[in-house]
Order: C-alpha cells, then sequence, then structure tokens
C-alpha cells in the first residue's frame, strides 16, 4: 500500500512526459477538451440546511419535533423550520423544491405518524434531495406506540447518515449519575436516560454513593462503582432485567472497570502500598491479569475498539500523562506532551482519536488526540470541564462541567464547532454514552 | 483564450464551487477527491447530469462524494462573464475535482 502510493507521482510523471495525455493534477491544463479544476475546501465548513416539514397525522408534530430538536444539537445538520413553504405540502408527493431552494435548503423532510385501526403506530418519512428533486432515502417503520421516541432518532439517524456519509448516534441512551439535595448531603443515584434527556429512569435509589458507569459494547449492562460502608464494590447492572451482580470489592479504586470491545473482559487500575498497577479481568471466570508492574500510579484504563491496545494515564515520568500500550501489557508509549496533566483517556468507537480531561494554568479542558499522539486539540476549557464519553459515531464527546451550583452534561462536537446542554432533570455527573441501540 | 483570461476564469469558477460546497471536515482515512464531469451550456446552465467519476470504494466516503454532488447542482447555472463566451468550446466540458479539507 504503502509502496504503491510513493510510486503513483512517478508514474504519473512518466505518464504525462510518454502521452502527454494524462489529466493533470494542477488546474487548467487542457486534455482532451476537457479541462481540470480544483476546488479546495479550506475552512469554509457550513451545517447543511435540511428543512423539516412537520408531520401529518395525530402524532406527526411530536415526531417531527424530536427529529428538529436532534438536528438541533448534530452541528453538522442545520434544521430549518418550513414556514408557510410546508404548509400546504402533501407528504407523499415531492414538495415544491423552488421554495425550499428560496430556504437555501439542500433536503426536505416530510412524512407523517399516526394510530393504525389496530393500535400500533405507523410513521413514515421521505428525505427529498432539493438539488435534484428527487427521493434520496425513505422508510415507514409500524411499532408499538411506547416506542414512537425510538422511530423519531431512528428516522433522525437514517438522515444524518444519509445526509453526512457518517454513522447515527440519535438512537442511544446515556448513563450517568444523577445529584440531587443540598450540597452537605447530596443524594447520588445511578440513571439512564435518552440520548435527548427523554424516559429517564433510576435504577438505584441513592442509599450508597455511585459513580462512573460505563455501558458494556451491547449496551444491555452498566459497570459502576457504589460506596457504602465498606471498600468500594464494582457491580454490573443488567438494565433489561434490573438484576445486579457483585463483580468484587476494591479497596483505593477510583474509576470503574471499563469493558472489553467483545464485552468478555474488563480492565481497571488497583491500589497496593501506594502504587497502582492495571488489571484485566476475565467477567466469567473472574480470574485477574497484572498488566502493568510500575511504582507509579497507573489508571483509568480503556480498550481501543479493536481490544488489541489500552490508553490509560500514569505519573510514571513526573506528571499524570496519557500511555498507549498492547492489551497483553508490555512497553507503553507516551502519547502526551502538552502542558498541564492529563486523564481520563477514552478511546473513540472508530479508533481514530482519544479523548481526555487535561487541567493545565488552573483550567480544565477537554480535548482529543491520535493514538500517536499527534493532532491534539482541545475542544473546550474552563473553569471545570470533565469525564469525556464517546457517541457511538465517534463525531462528539459528552462530559460533565461544574458550575453554579453543580454539575451538568454537556456535548460537543470533536472540531470543537458546538456545544450544546444536555438535559438532565437535576445535577448530572459522570455521563456514559451507549452504542446505537438498533 | 490567453493564459491570463484562462486562469482567471478557473479562479472565478473556483471560487463559485466552493461558494456551493458543504461537507463534513473528514476525521482520518483515506484522502479522497470527488472528480465530477460536468457539462455546460453558453448560458453557464448544466448541459446534463453531473457524473462521479470516482466513486469512493469506503463507504464513509460517500457523503462526501454526495456533497460535491450537490455543490454542482446548487452551483448551476454558473455565472459567466461575458468575455468568456467565444470561448464556449474550451469551458463546456470540465472535470472538477473536490479536495476536502483535513484536519491535522
Amino acid at each position: 500500500m504503502t509502496s504503491s502510493k510513493s510510486f503513483a507521482p512517478t508514474r504519473r510523471a512518466a505518464a504525462a512526459l510518454l502521452g502527454g495525455l494524462a489529466l493533470s493534477p494542477l488546474f487548467g491544463r487542457i486534455s482532451r477538451g476537457e479541462r481540470y479544476l480544483d476546488v479546495h475546501g479550506g475552512g469554509n465548513f457550513t451545517p447543511v440546511n435540511i428543512v423539516i416539514i412537520p408531520f401529518a397525522g395525530d402524532s406527526g408534530a411530536a415526531m417531527s419535533g424530536i427529529i428538529f430538536n436532534n438536528f438541533k444539537r448534530s452541528v453538522f445538520i442545520n434544521p430549518v423550520d418550513a414556514g408557510a413553504a410546508g404548509a400546504a405540502a402533501n407528504p407523499d408527493a415531492a414538495p415544491n423544491m423552488a421554495a425550499f431552494k428560496a430556504l437555501n435548503a439542500q433536503y426536505v423532510v416530510a412524512g407523517r405518524a399516526g394510530r393504525g385501526p389496530d393500535g400500533r403506530m405507523k410513521t413514515e418519512f421521505r428525505l427529498w434531495d432539493v438539488g435534484t428533486g428527487t427521493q434520496a432515502a425513505g422508510q415507514q417503520y409500524v411499532t408499538d406506540p411506547n416506542n414512537s421516541r425510538r422511530v423519531a432518532h431512528i428516522i433522525s439517524d437514517s438522515i444524518f447518515t444519509k445526509v453526512t456519509g457518517e454513522g447515527g448516534f440519535f438512537d442511544t441512551r446515556i448513563a450517568f449519575v444523577d445529584e440531587s439535595g443540598p450540597r452537605e448531603n447530596r443524594r447520588k443515584r445511578l440513571a439512564i436516560m435518552d440520548q435527548d434527556g427523554a424516559n429517564v429512569r433510576y435504577l438505584t435509589r441513592g442509599e450508597d454513593l455511585v459513580v462512573t458507569p460505563r455501558f458494556s459494547p451491547n449496551s444491555q449492562e452498566l459497570a459502576y462503582m457504589s460506596f457504602g460502608a465498606e471498600d468500594p464494590r464494582v457491580f454490573l447492572f443488567n438494565i433489561d432485567t434490573g438484576q445486579r451482580e457483585v463483580v468484587g470489592n476494591f479497596p483505593g479504586m477510583t474509576f470503574s472497570p471499563r469493558f472489553s470491545p467483545d464485552g468478555q473482559r474488563v480492565v481497571m487500575s488497583l491500589e497496593n502500598n501506594g502504587v497502582a498497577n492495571l488489571y484485566s479481568m476475565d467477567l466469567r471466570s473472574r480470574t485477574t491479569t497484572r498488566l502493568t508492574d510500575s511504582s507509579a500510579i497507573d489508571t483509568s484504563p480503556c480498550y481501543s475498539p479493536d481490544g488489541t491496545r489500552i490508553c490509560f494515564e500514569s505519573d510514571r515520568g513526573g506528571t499524570q500523562q496519557i500511555y498507549v500500550m498492547g492489551s497483553g501489557g508490555g512497553g507503553a508509549t507516551r502519547i502526551s506532551f502538552g502542558d498541564g496533566r492529563y486523564s481520563t483517556p477514552v478511546w473513540s468507537p472508530k479508533g481514530d482519536y482519544i479523548a481526555f480531561t487535561r487541567q493545565a494554568n488552573g483550567k480544565f479542558g477537554i480535548g482529543v488526540i491520535k493514538p500517536d499522539g499527534s493532532g491534539e486539540r482541545i475542544l473546550v476549557e474552563g473553569f471545570h470541564n470533565e469525564g469525556p464519553t464517546w457517541a457511538p459515531n465517534g463525531l462528539y464527546v459528552m462530559f460533565f462541567r461544574n458550575a453554579s451550583g453543580g454539575p451538568k452534561l454537556f456535548m460537543i462536537d470533536i472540531f470543537g464547532r458546538g456545544e450544546s446542554p444536555v438535559a438532565t432533570p437535576n445535577f448530572a455527573s459522570d455521563p456514559s454514552w451507549s452504542s446505537l441501540l438498533g | 483564450m490567453s493564459p491570463s483570461l484562462s486562469d482567471s476564469l478557473n479562479a472565478l469558477l473556483q471560487e463559485q464551487y466552493k461558494q456551493c460546497w458543504s461537507y463534513l471536515p473528514l476525521t482520518g482515512g483515506e484522502k479522497y477527491i470527488a472528480k465530477i464531469r460536468v457539462s455546460y451550456r453558453p448560458d453557464g446552465s448544466l448541459a446534463g447530469q453531473p457524473a462521479l467519476l470516482n466513486p469512493p470504494s469506503d463507504p464513509s466516503l460517500r457523503g462526501l462524494a454526495e456533497s460535491a454532488l450537490r455543490a454542482v447542482r446548487r452551483c448551476n447555472p454558473l455565472r459567466i462573464p461575458a468575455q468568456y463566451q467565444p470561448y464556449y468550446d474550451q469551458w463546456k466540458d470540465w472535470v472538477v475535482g473536490f479536495d476536502p479539507e483535513i484536519l491535522n
């Protein structure tokens, strides 16, 4: 691959010399009556404008409203109110493209949603390409009415993928720690909700302090830590059955374990005599394997999406920095070299970036860095920001920020273009983003 | 067409396509430049559907290819100043390469 790439320019140059007919990558050369023009994107990113016509049917407005609000937080898609142009639209026919061109829209979404005679919810949508006047996507769903919000998220994902070519992230859940009550006596409950803040469910009652929930790869289970009277304990909670089991008691543990991509193992940091090392644990046999043997604090480990590597935080070089090593242990490579202290590294589901918290110059920032240490950028920085978690498409991170009395959740795209608050009923911390539920 | 006239036409068209083009900045993977064959009428309007010459094999690049096609359609018709009319034969057929910004 590498060799053919490096050879290509030479071959192209040779062809140009010999034949004189090759298409030159430089613009403006005439060949066979055809000119080549090179258009460089530069920095002129603009979101794609999509008009959302309120859906027809008795549940239509609610359905298209959920889709509209999803796109509002997506940064890459700008939902546009249809206004008068949408009033007379027939969801079964091609809309009047000229009216939407005037709104500078590239796409139009129309549809309908309502209960059929059998009580089931029937939802359908069509995505129209304003440039060509043709239908770009469309689908019909028949579901239990209780699943109507999920249908709106599935439609949002379908449109997002069609328009951007990237995976979706709307049909997902967030696990987090719900914090209520006065500051001196805060009640911390494990909770889950839909990505847009709907359908909040409490999984613990708040007797014990809970921290750092982590979704299993199939999003059916959560690992979390609970601090009761004794040592911190790690639990596995099955979201569908409500059953929970103790993984073990872990003195000195500060972060919950994280799952391997195949869900068979977890990786964690265990403290002993002032040093902390990394261990993996087979969930079936509960046998642990020691991965590091340092006289430092190695903590916050996380698998790469292919399971072959682990990123973690260590102060072995003097200050907390991010390191990467093979998932079976062995030599580790430091990848962060910026100012300050780096912590809570999390590998993107796409594999291309590792998100982290950075503490520098009295500020906490959320950033991303490539696994080889290049491409570092800080997405947001301020008084406090912490604990990133990735959307399944690797385009957004969610994190929590302590400000004005307590922590709240926020999300931001990996280019740092747009931050939005994530709705929660109370204060909230330690978010964990599920995979697509699909 | 003189070289200077040709260069200024290129610059003019590049600017128009650029204004019409919006896309997601890529986060990695291979570099991909969507190449679109276009044909124009003397009034600057498209003389047929633009054709993508190099459809990407990587599905994550399909959105980028579509954004390039969309840019050509949004830029229809092109604004071609009168001084280029005598040279219609030299600008009626193009291949436009859309080269995205790649962060890092």
